[in-house]
């Protein structure tokens, strides 16, 4: 694949790369600024310990401060880096095969195209790297404004907004886009495909979140009193037995587990996976998504050889 | 020696298998510039498009050059410049991107041959393919099948949408061109006045079968036409049709030395009407001369 060959290939999606890619960048140089600019009014983790009972004075000074920083700059800007991977995923990655064949151009090129496997990796390859290249700095720059944002928690151990920040974040967005290129080509038609993904990644991501979320509470561990730190994902709560056992709702069909007052007749204990199986989660998802991702480009790339052109 | 064949193809669409050919048995020899001549939907561009590799004949098969593009079309393909039907250049590329385009996607690709084309005919490189009138883009088309130097060139009904002088300017270099290089031509089109001039050979279509397959120097000798009511002398009736004048005439082939010479547009008309009756019969038997006179 040459140099120009690449070029032509992003050129022929110029309009749609260079509105999303240029608001994504400056999504990206916002956040990692705000980022820092969050972290540097930060008070001291004294003044963020919400158990305490009194707060050291300097708080009143710096607390107002940290958390208009937050409200001003970190939502709208998280927001952003949120949406537009995504809408740059599906607006890059749909047209790329089916406005070839909605234009006819596809005439064209496949007459000349000895391969269409290679003029398909051609045409997917550099959008596909600039979106996961986009992705991963969009996916950091949401990792550092968490940090910011929780400067006591360490974010490659934590599941704060799992799926919406870091490496699985990125995973996501090259998935719409492989799945967006896929659909594209066997649809044919920009605007059906556009709708079409649109609503399937967000009922794939969905459904694969919540299967995932299902896998990890296998290894949900009884979180000990007053040891919560937030950086564990919380699963649900269980009932603890007199024989020391923990049981679900599901357990008492017949007897009510709350007395009178409102309160449960047994202790309950907290049940959440761990904050250091993060990273663990995190490639187990990003890698299902990426083998994802691998099927909806053949799958495209099938579509592409045996397709008659537009 | 022929470089483009069919083998008994049949192409039909859709669950009520309407066929767009059936029993299409074709050779292009090498080196011709053959016109294919048929009216709408008699398969012309299915038959291009299977050569081509874009279709898949429902039965028998397409050869270029030895190859079967169904088998392998890559290696097929190395074999055709292939001009479609409308022109399908990308819009927001120039002229000059195409050609790099195109290199990109074809190895063989002789960027210097097609700059050439282009600098003769004063398209300007760094225009946009929308910036481009329909001649100018049909001119693109072919200089980048032309750039091919692939030994066939396909032509899809390029001169539809061209004004007489864009075509006849398109014609220039195409006849140009193929007779300089030795590359064979498929061309397929409505404008009858323009193949005589471009075109060694004839080869039409109608309801998907092959009407006629000749030289047109030998289909000129081959046919005459006579005026309605008049004897045809020894001549076969192929077809009749109506004259300039609404006057009723038949076209005769065969050692007839009745009526007049036939013109290129009235042998294919003749053939064309011809073509229908076959299509009608349910047996498959041709038709009889008394059948299409009637």
């Amino acid at each position: 694949m040459t140099l120009d060959a690449v070029r032509l290939s992003l050129r022929l999606s110029r309009f749609e790369i260079l509105t999303f890619g240029l608001l994504l960048t400056a999504a990206i140089i916002g956040g990692l600024a705000a980022a820092a600019y969050i972290a540097s009014v930060a008070p001291p983790a004294a003044c963020l310990d919400y158990q305490a009972e009194a707060l050291p004075p300097v708080c009143d000074q710096m607390l107002p401060a940290f958390f208009a920083a937050q409200s001003r700059f970190a939502g709208p800007l998280a927001s952003a880096l949120v949406a537009l991977p995504f809408a740059m995923a599906l607006f890059v990655g749909v047209p790329l095969v089916a406005r070839e064949l909605e234009r006819g151009t596809s005439r064209l090129a496949w007459s000349l195209a000895p391969s269409r496997w290679r003029w398909y990796l051609v045409r997917v390859a550099p959008a596909l790297l600039l979106i996961a290249v986009l992705g991963l700095l969009a996916g950091h720059a949401l990792d550092r404004l968490l940090a910011a944002a929780e400067p006591a928690l360490d974010v490659s151990a934590a599941f704060p907004n799992f799926g919406y920040r870091g490496v699985v974040f990125a995973s996501r967005a090259v998935f719409v886009f492989c799945l967006a290129v896929a659909l594209g080509a066997i649809l044919g038609r920009t605007l059906p495909a556009l709708i079409l993904v649109g609503i399937l990644a967000v009922a794939g991501i969905g459904a694969g979140s919540d299967l995932h979320r299902q896998l990890l509470a296998s290894e949900a561990v009884p979180v000990p009193e007053g040891a919560w730190d937030g950086s564990d994902l919380y699963i649900e709560d269980r009932f603890e037995l007199p024989d020391g056992s923990l049981v679900t709702w599901d357990y008492f069909s017949q007897e009510n587990p709350y007395d009178d007052q409102g309160d449960p007749i047994y202790p309950t204990v907290m049940m959440a996976v761990p904050g250091e199986r993060y990273r663990f989660a995190e490639t187990v998802q990003a890698g299902a998504l990426a083998a994802g991702s691998v099927v909806a480009l053949l799958l495209g790339g099938y579509v592409v050889g045996r397709r008659r052109p537009g | 020696m022929a470089i483009l064949e069919t083998h008994d193809v049949g192409k039909s669409y859709g669950r009520r298998a309407q066929w767009a050919l059936r029993h299409v048995d074709i050779t292009v020899p090498d080196g011709s510039i053959t016109a294919l001549v048929g009216p709408n939907g008699s398969g012309k561009s299915t038959l291009l498009k299977s050569w081509v590799g874009f279709e898949t004949p429902t039965e028998g098969r397409v050869v270029v050059d030895g190859i079967d593009p169904q088998r392998d079309r890559g290696a097929a393909l190395t074999r055709i410049g292939y001009v479609p039907q409308a022109p399908s250049l990308y819009r927001e590329l120039t002229v000059d991107e195409h050609v790099r385009l195109t290199i990109t996607l074809r190895p063989s690709f002789d960027p210097a041959y097609a700059r050439q084309r282009l600098d003769d005919l004063g398209i300007p490189h760094s225009a946009r393919a929308e910036q481009l009138s329909g001649g100018q883009q049909a001119q693109v088309g072919l200089a980048l099948a032309l750039g091919t130097r692939a030994p066939v060139l396909l032509l899809d009904e390029p001169l539809a949408s061209l004004d007489p002088l864009a075509r006849r300017e398109f014609l220039h270099v195409l006849v140009d061109s193929v007779r300089a290089d030795g590359t064979t031509a498929l061309l397929s089109s409505h404008v009858i006045t323009d193949i005589q001039q471009a075109c060694d050979r004839l080869l039409v279509l109608g309801g998907g079968r092959t009407l006629l397959d000749l030289p047109i120097a030998a289909a000129l000798a081959e046919h005459r036409v006579v005026p309605g009511g008049e004897s045809m002398g020894s001549g076969r009736l192929v077809g009749t049709f109506p004259g300039a004048d609404n006057e009723r005439l038949a076209l005769v082939s065969g050692a007839s030395d009745h009526g007049r010479p036939a013109t290129l547009e009235e042998v294919v008309l003749g053939h064309l009407v011809a073509g229908r009756l076959p299509a009608l019969a349910a047996d498959g038997r041709a038709a009889s001369d008394a059948e299409r006179v009637a």
